[in-house]
C-alpha cells in the first residue's frame, strides 16, 4: 500500500513562498496571487458595479 | 449573527483584528483585511498567529472551534463595513475545501443579514448572483447600495 508523508500532505499554500513567515508577508503573498495568478481574468470593474 | 462568537481586538484602523482561539489549545488569530491592486477591493486573510509575530502558513488547527471562528470572522466583517462603506471584500481560500468551508460557516452567520449585503460568487473568472448550493472559486461581499 502506498503511504502519503505528512510532507507531501503539507504542500505549501500557492504564492507564499515559506513554511514560515510573518504575517503581513503571508497576506501580501496570498493577495498577491489571489489577484496576479488565481482571479488574473476577472473584471473587478463589473462587479464593483453591484 | 446570533452564534456564539469571540471577543476580538479590533487593530489598524479595523482592518486587522485578533482574538484568541480557545479549544483543545489555545491559539491566538488573525483577520485581516488586506488592501488589493483595485480600489476598495481587499482581501480577507485569516490565519494563525504565533507568539513571535509570525505564523505556519500550512498549520490547521483543528481547534474544535470552526463555527465559533466563522462566526468572529462575520462580526469583524460587520465592523469592517461600518468604517468601509464602499468597500469589496474579496473571500479566497487557500484550497477548494477551505474556500467552501467560508462559504458554508461565514455565510450562514451573514444570512439574517443579507438585506444589507450584496454577495457574488466568482466561477471561471466571471462573478453572478450567490446561490447556497453553488460552489465558488472565491466570493465578493460588499453593502447594498
Amino acid at each position: 500500500m502506498n503511504s502519503i508523508s505528512v510532507k507531501e500532505i503539507k504542500k505549501p499554500i500557492k504564492g507564499t513562498k515559506s513554511k514560515i513567515q510573518s504575517f503581513d508577508e503571508f497576506a501580501k503573498a496570498k493577495t498577491d496571487y489571489v489577484m496576479n495568478v488565481a482571479l488574473k481574468s476577472v473584471d473587478w470593474s463589473e462587479i464593483m458595479k453591484h | 449573527m446570533d452564534k456564539p462568537f469571540y471577543e476580538f481586538e479590533i487593530l489598524e484602523n479595523a482592518l486587522r483584528f485578533e482574538f484568541l482561539s480557545i479549544g483543545d489549545k489555545i491559539i491566538p488569530k488573525v483577520v485581516a483585511y488586506y488592501s488589493t491592486s483595485v480600489e476598495n477591493l481587499y482581501n480577507l486573510v485569516l490565519g494563525d498567529l504565533s507568539e513571535n509575530g509570525e505564523l505556519d502558513v500550512h498549520s490547521i488547527s483543528n481547534n474544535g472551534d470552526r463555527d465559533k471562528i466563522l462566526a468572529t470572522v462575520a462580526h469583524t466583517m460587520l465592523i469592517f463595513f461600518n468604517n468601509n462603506p464602499d468597500a469589496f471584500v474579496l473571500f479566497y481560500g487557500s484550497t477548494p475545501s477551505r474556500t467552501r468551508l467560508y462559504q458554508i460557516g461565514i455565510f450562514k452567520e451573514l444570512e439574517k443579514a443579507t438585506k444589507r449585503f450584496t454577495i457574488q460568487g466568482i466561477r471561471d473568472s466571471k462573478a453572478e448572483p450567490f446561490e447556497k448550493d453553488t460552489n465558488y472559486d472565491a466570493f465578493v461581499i460588499s453593502l447594498k447600495k
